[in-house]
């Protein structure tokens, strides 16, 4: 109000002043609240004649002609038209601009607004990210973006977290998004090195975008139909997210500072017997207590975790330049002993404008990170004798763990030590990236412009795991073993893309974008693992020429994986009411098969502003109509598979030997997704409600799949082939804004997202047991507990169904076969549930009361199942009882100690949950007049805090993949994960 | 002026524009760490892809495949479910009561793993370079799995060397391949060495395989009895393989020489050759697992608590002079664990009794049932110790083994010399046998005592389902077993292989 006046009162004054002037020039200064604004854009409207500000904020236009208006504009900020009539300066100072419709929206190889926006798109903004600390920028959007399902990792540092948009589309092939960070896609096939089985199963692999600080990233864009990723091609089946990191920007030098310090506890631990119940029992039932101690396996191995987190960034900017850079130091401690992730990485991102009117724009971006991964010995398919976890779970807590004389209590091969089994284990990774590009952007005429991209992805990885002969373990005892892994990865990018934009008369507006671009992958890595060490002198990967046995040795290097592509858009704009975009992308594969080297990916997509037509009344902002068809497809196979290949190695009697494992096959090609999306977009009181529904079918065919030739064929193969049949995701996705309040002391927001997803497999012909995936671990383990069928979803779990216990204290089950005998045979199971939520929901609450501000953010997923392995094999195991612990919820008693854990629905829980992700309090303080210092605020932030959900085990979101014999990786069991933390963290956040 | 930076500017973009070229890519793909089949054919030698061949011999290693189908079916083993233990769907249950499906896992992923054996096989057969006496070794790897498919499955899907896979394959009916792998051995024979180590095969491999045919191509052939002339083929072949010199039975507690670290005995034909430190995981489980299967949890080295054999097949073994029965060797001595079949209180190194883990007296009993429970949970069933482990080689064990030995070719000749009526040759043979093996003469021969010799001599060897199908008795009840249809002596064909090849023909019972 106050500064509307003041503008009126400025502009009546200086029409008052300048009616009588014949000044031909006139000049003055632009600004924004916080100062002056320099680059700010200042035009004649109507002509060419224009400049920007100079870094003071100040301007000067020459030969101006009473009655011009000149338009103020900066972006970001709304415009300001002010007529001229012969004034001598004129100050203005401009708005910021709230206006969301107008919002620039990123998407492939361009942008858009959200008013012109014809895709299924979703950006999140860094101030709407969920709060605390982070491995991983997946996390910052978990439960913010309908039809996104982020499954919260682990507790332990750095372990990977799935995205899946809008459900699972495809067994084998992959279901991760492609992730392009400002412009270059990343290689899905590079992750840190995983640990090599030393006895007790590999370890889970690292995530891949924890390279990235989630501090240097402005926005996460979300592609989800094919209208909008098709521009991606064959990459684009699960959808696409768009990783854009902070820049520099015109005005005063900024220096950002924020530390955070974090105080992690374990969340959440299976109840297992205390060592007084475990004696009670074991009298019980005429034992012998192993001792008299009380010992909490889990408690041994886990303590509170403190963490650090430090960043600090500078930026600057001007009209032709404008950098930033940042530093970030992150230590963080997991909870169980011994694990952890300390990160180092620097962002830089630089822009320079050349020549006249700055036709050529040279643009950088770089990603530095270095990671030191330290792991514990957590794996998703140990044997019987379990994990860290497993020996943590199953220890005998009257059995003390250490000796009289100080030693480890070893007292068994098959029931390890866990404190011992953490000190005799050593396992770090270190890893390198460097994710970079170079652009350069030059304007041809004021239409055209010509933009190339380069691009480059460098990844360097080595884990060193050992164990010591000391530790006694089946297969370790006197032995050990120590393994050395390296991964590295090279991926160049070369983008050159035409632009035009055009607007023809006052209502047509046209766009068009004409690419090529050009991916050189390339991936290869060495394994040693060396075994039989008479003693230990240290870190046995140190001294691996002190192992007696012949050490195994491999290598490999990925064959080409090169991509070669052109693509392009047509976008054109009527009125402002209709919108058509118009996509499609050449995509040829060097892995491709050589019938079908390229693949076509054509979409189109219909925007209807309904609200711009005159017969809507003006309460509705904005209603949208938006349609979009499209095919991409699902290239995630590795390169080679179409050839014919022969590989080395050595046999079992030492000699070297060679087989052919893999077949040609000319035909291979990309799975096709094709993808509809009916989308409505809404905003009415004044965009206070804003909200999108959206219905999606997405089908996805030639499922990739890999099949047993005809025998006699190589071993296990499982030639890559294409298959009959069909996933089909289909649902409604609704998502709401709300902005209760918005005043100067208070304001107050809801946000809620809601998907509702179906999937379904058919037409394949696998008939009910041919793909049988989803393999348990440990105790009675390597049984599949799903399979791929036909009218089932995918991973659809297909199990005996458990009927209870009889007099004798054995398990019953149902008789499905009809032969008058429940059994857990082959033929007594059917399906019964599946790991696919049918319902996701997210929900954020965000209040400030004067400098006080408060976030939460609460994700949920309904109607899925998970299979509690870590009960099936460990816990609920009563034959194990008394040497070994178990559930506090078995009954001991009035179980035989025969009775089977065979895999049935007694284990199989239902998986819905509701989590409060964050909640975050924030202080602003007042800094009145103070000069050196701009902002300075204070966070509290407690992640993880509850989670309301009915299942038993650890956590409800299950993170452990297991890869079936053909390579279907597993999905909703749980496999013994570490498990989830509960975080404090308190930040600060100054700027200067 | 104006126009030099005009040129310079231009000069600029087109140099980026030159990226464009220097990016294109011709789509071409080069293997790196592998060879396609030209590269192979210059770079991979016969010997190599002999060795690619000969790695598939694993497969009869894994006591949860072959080994399981051809002893969890018979009355010489059992697997019974131990509470957590051993459920794995039912599936040896599946097994011991002869219930199993076409979807059973064993019966696919013996068929697939014995055909790829063929598969590696005819990749040495038709190699370009392949030297007559690796295309002769090539040929009896071969014939061994077909004789395996043709024995279990009654049908075999062939290709002949050198063509692709991706073509279908044709079907052997069972004679078909019992013609063409007697044919294929004898060229065989023509270029294999006299002797030799029991890791190559050597002429008496061939003719250990051929006698094997012959003894039980009768069988194959639906004929109620075995013709003369094939029964003097086994003689001949089992007399030339015992007359081959440098093979030479071995005396007493030796017998388990055979299946100890190191064991290069004068006993072996043909072995798995495991080599110390090797890595061994390339196909399947190693020997390792066989002392794992059936040692309890409290034993050293502690196993896996599974496998039993049964009493009545145990009470066969009437003179405990025979070392086949029982043996205390150097393994006894350090860890308490005897060779051969361990029953009633088990011991520790220093002689102390050992409890299982409900702190019961690790007692084995002889009667065990297919599910067990209560207090017999962990101790019931007799275990068999055929091997001994090793200690030295953490999971590479350094153990071959044994596929063909000299006793086979014993009990061999004595069956064939029993089938034409030879009683007092059969009597001579058989105990020249027991001789060896510590047991006394028997004076009289009938079906039952050839059986039983038969199964002394090679007991959880892998033989015992097709020497109870050949004397009649596959189908009789025995312990935790009904009576079971004639259909049984065919597995299915596996619901995976039907669907991937349409020739194939589901046997009939299933």
């Amino acid at each position: 109000m106050k500064k509307q006046l003041l503008t009126k009162l400025l502009l009546l004054s200086f029409l008052l002043c300048g009616s009588m002037a014949m000044a031909q020039s006139v000049s003055g200064t632009v600004s924004d609240t916080t100062g002056p604004l320099p680059g700010a854009s200042v035009l004649v409207k109507g002509t060419d004649k224009g400049t920007q500000t100079n870094f003071d904020g100040q301007f000067t236009l020459d030969n101006m002609t009473n009655g011009d208006v000149i338009v103020f504009s900066y972006v970001g900020y709304k415009a300001q038209e002010i007529t001229y009539t012969g004034q001598p300066t004129i100050d203005v100072t401009l708005e910021s601009d709230t206006d969301a419709l107008k919002e620039v929206v990123i998407i492939g190889y361009g942008s858009t607004t959200v008013r012109d926006a014809t895709g299924a798109v979703a950006t999140v903004k860094a101030e709407e990210f969920n709060r605390g600390i982070f491995t991983s920028p997946n996390e910052l959007i978990q439960g913010n973006v309908t039809g996104v399902q982020v499954t919260q990792a682990s507790g332990e540092p750095g372990a990977s977290s799935s995205i899946r948009i809008r459900g699972i589309g495809s067994p084998r092939a992959g279901n991760d998004p492609l992730i392009v960070v400002d412009g270059v896609a990343l290689n899905n096939a590079i992750q840190g090195a995983g640990g090599e089985d030393l006895g007790f199963g590999t370890s889970t692999p690292r995530n891949p975008l924890s390279f990235i600080n989630p501090n240097d990233i402005e926005t996460l864009t979300v592609l989800k139909d094919a209208s909008a990723t098709a521009i991606y091609g064959s990459r684009a089946s699960n959808g696409v997210i768009l990783v854009t990191t902070k820049k520099g920007k015109s005005g005063k030098p900024r220096l950002d500072f924020s530390t955070s310090f974090a105080v992690a506890t374990l969340r959440n631990a299976p109840d297992v017997l205390t060592g007084s119940e475990h004696a009670a029992l074991t009298n019980q039932i005429g034992g012998t207590p192993a001792g008299n101690a009380d010992i909490n396996g889990i408690d041994e191995i886990t303590r509170t975790a403190i963490s650090q987190t430090y960043d600090a960034s500078f930026a600057a900017g001007n009209d032709k330049s404008n950098y930033r850079l940042s530093l970030g130091m992150q230590n963080l401690e997991g909870i169980v002993d011994g694990t952890g992730q300390d990160r180092y990485t620097a962002n830089f991102s630089g822009k320079l404008r050349f020549f006249e009117d700055d036709k050529l724009t040279v643009s950088t971006n770089i990603q530095v990170s270095g990671i030191n991964d330290q792991f514990q010995a957590i794996s998703n398919n140990a044997g019987f004798e379990g994990s860290l976890i497993g020996a943590a779970l199953q220890w005998n807590p009257t059995r003390p763990l250490f000796n009289p004389d100080g030693s480890y209590n070893q007292f068994s091969d098959t029931e390890p030590n866990p404190v011992a089994f953490q000190d005799f284990y050593n396992d770090n990774a270190e890893t390198t990236r460097i994710v970079g590009n170079l652009t350069a952007e030059y304007k041809i005429t004021n239409d055209l412009s010509y933009k190339m991209l380069f691009g480059v992805d460098r990844f360097l990885s080595t884990r060193r795991s050992s164990l010591s002969p000391d530790f006694n373990l089946q297969g370790n005892f006197g032995i050990g073993v120590a393994s050395v892994v390296n991964l590295e990865a090279f991926s160049k990018t070369f983008t050159h893309t035409l632009n035009y934009t055009k607007q023809f008369s006052d209502k047509i507006n046209f766009n068009a974008l004409l690419g090529y671009e050009a991916v050189l992958n390339r991936r290869s890595g060495s394994t040693i693992v060396a075994r039989g060490f008479d003693s230990d002198p240290g870190n046995l990967t140190d001294f691996l020429a002190f192992a007696t046995q012949r050490p195994t040795i491999s290598s490999f290097d990925d064959p080409t994986d090169d991509l070669q592509s052109f693509f392009t858009r047509a976008e054109i704009g009527y009125d402002g009411k209709y919108i058509l975009t118009v996509n499609f992308r050449v995509d040829g594969a060097s892995k491709f098969g050589e019938n079908n080297r390229y693949g076509y990916y054509p979409s189109a997509a219909f925007a209807w502003n309904i609200d711009q037509e005159d017969f809507m009344p003006d309460s509705f902002d904005l209603l949208k109509l938006r349609l979009g068809y499209g095919q991409v497809g699902n290239s995630n196979f590795p390169a080679g598979a179409s050839l014919e290949q022969f590989n080395f190695f050595v046999g079992t009697d030492g000699n070297s030997a060679s087989q052919q494992f893999n077949a040609f096959n000319p035909n291979l090609q990309w799975e096709v997704v094709t993808n509809y999306n009916v989308g409505v977009d809404f905003g009415i009181l004044d965009n206070k409600l804003t909200g999108t529904v959206e219905y999606f079918h997405r089908e996805t065919q030639d499922l990739l799949f890999q099949v047993a030739a005809p025998a006699p064929a190589p071993d296990g193969l499982f030639s890559w082939t294409n298959l009959p049949g069909k996933v089909i995701n289909n649902g409604v996705e609704l998502s709401l804004n709300y902005q209760v309040i918005d005043n100067e002391d208070w304001s107050f927001d809801v946000t809620t997202n809601m998907s509702f997803l179906n999937n379904d497999v058919r037409d394949t012909g696998f008939g009910p047991n041919a793909v049988l995936i989803g393999a348990t671990n440990g105790q009675g383990g390597g049984v599949p507990v799903q399979r791929i069928a036909d009218g089932q979803p995918l991973f659809a779990y297909y199990l005996p169904i458990f009927t209870g216990y009889d007099a004798n204290g054995l398990p019953t089950y149902q008789d499905i076969n009809g032969d008058g005998n429940g059994t857990t045979d082959l033929v007594d199971r059917t399906f019964v549930g599946d790991p696919n939520p049918d319902f996701l929901i997210g929900l954020r609450l965000a209040g400030r009361y004067k400098n006080w501000d408060l976030t939460a953010n609460l994700n949920g997923a309904y109607g899925h199942e998970i299979f509690n392995n870590t009960d099936s094999a460990l816990l609920g195991v009563r034959s194990a009882f008394p040497s070994r612990n178990v559930s506090a919820d078995l009954d001991v008693l009035n179980i035989d100690a025969g009775a089977t854990n065979a895999a049935s629905t007694q284990f199989l829980e239902s998986g819905d949950f509701l989590r409060l992700t964050s909640l975050s309090l924030g202080y602003n303080v007042d800094l009145g007049e103070t000069e050196w210092i701009n902002s300075l605020r204070f966070t509290l932030t407690g992640q993880n805090l509850f989670v309301i959900t009915p299942y038993s085990g650890f956590d409800p979101e299950v993170n452990t993949v297991q890869t079936s014999p053909e390579g279907v990786p597993s999905f909703g069991i749980e496999y013994t994960p570490y498990p989830s933390a509960s975080t404090f963290s308190l930040g600060i956040n100054a700027s200067f | 002026m104006k126009m030099d930076i005009r040129t310079l500017r231009h000069f600029i973009v087109a140099s980026f524009g030159a990226l464009a070229i220097i990016s294109c890519t011709d789509l071409d793909e080069e293997l790196r760490s592998t060879v396609d089949g030209d590269q192979a054919n210059a770079i991979v030698t016969a010997e190599q892809l002999l060795s690619g061949a000969y790695v598939n011999l694993e497969l009869f290693s894994d006591p949860a495949i072959y080994f399981a189908m051809q002893e969890h079916s018979s009355d010489e083993l059992i697997g019974p479910t131990r509470g957590g233990d051993w459920d794995d769907n039912g599936q040896w249950r599946q097994m011991h009561t002869q219930e199993w499906t076409p979807d059973h896992p064993f019966v696919g992923n013996v068929f697939n793993r014995l055909l790829t054996g063929t598969f590696n096989a005819n990749q040495v057969i038709a190699f370009p370079s392949a030297e007559p006496g690796q295309i002769a070794q090539a040929l009896v790897l071969r014939s061994l799995f077909m004789a395996c498919v043709a024995d279990l499955y009654g049908q075999v899907p062939f290709r002949e060397a050198g063509s692709s896979f991706l073509d279908a394959p044709q079907i052997l009916s069972r004679t078909e391949a019992v013609d063409k792998i007697i044919a294929d051995l004898n060229v065989a024979l023509q270029d294999l060495p006299d002797t030799g180590a029991p890791e190559v095969i050597t002429k008496n491999a061939a003719r250990t395989l051929l006698s094997r045919v012959y003894l039980n191509k009768f069988i194959y052939e639906g004929a109620g009895s075995p013709s003369t002339d094939d029964m003097n083929q086994v003689i001949s072949l089992s007399q030339e393989v015992i007359n081959s010199g440098g093979l030479s039975l071995l005396q007493g507690a030796d017998y388990y020489g055979s299946f100890q670290p190191s064991n290069m005995t004068n006993e072996l034909i043909l072995v798995i050759n495991y080599a110390a430190g090797v890595p061994q995981s390339s196909i399947g489980n190693n020997t390792r697992s066989r002392w794992f299967m059936t040692l309890h949890y409290n034993q050293n080295p502690s196993g896996w608590n599974g496998f039993a054999t049964l009493a009545n097949f145990y009470n066969t073994f009437t003179d405990d002079n025979d070392v086949r029965k029982y043996a205390e060797r150097q393994l006894f001595n350090d860890t308490g664990v005897a060779n051969g079949f361990l029953v009633g209180q088990q011991f520790d190194g220093s002689g102390t009794p050992l409890l299982d883990r409900n702190d019961n007296p690790l007692i084995f009993t002889p009667e065990v049932g297919i599910i067990e429970a209560g207090a017999s949970l962990e101790v019931a069933g007799i275990r068999g110790m055929k091997y001994t482990p090793d200690f030295d080689n953490g999971d590479q064990v350094d153990v071959d083994v044994p596929l063909m030995s000299l006793g086979e070719a014993y009990v061999n000749l004595a069956e064939a010399q029993w089938r034409n009526g030879d009683e007092s040759a059969a009597i001579a043979t058989i105990n020249t046998l027991r001789a060896a093996r510590g047991a006394s003469p028997i004076s009289a021969i009938d079906a039952t005592t050839m059986l039983n010799e038969r199964g002394f001599e090679l007991w959880w060897e892998g033989f015992r389902r097709t020497d109870l199908i050949r004397f009649g008795k596959f189908n009789e009840a025995w312990e935790e077993k009904a009576a079971s249809d004639p259909s049984r002596n065919l597995y299915p064909i596996p619901a995976a292989a039907l669907a991937a090849n349409p020739e194939l023909r589901q046997n009939p019972g299933y």
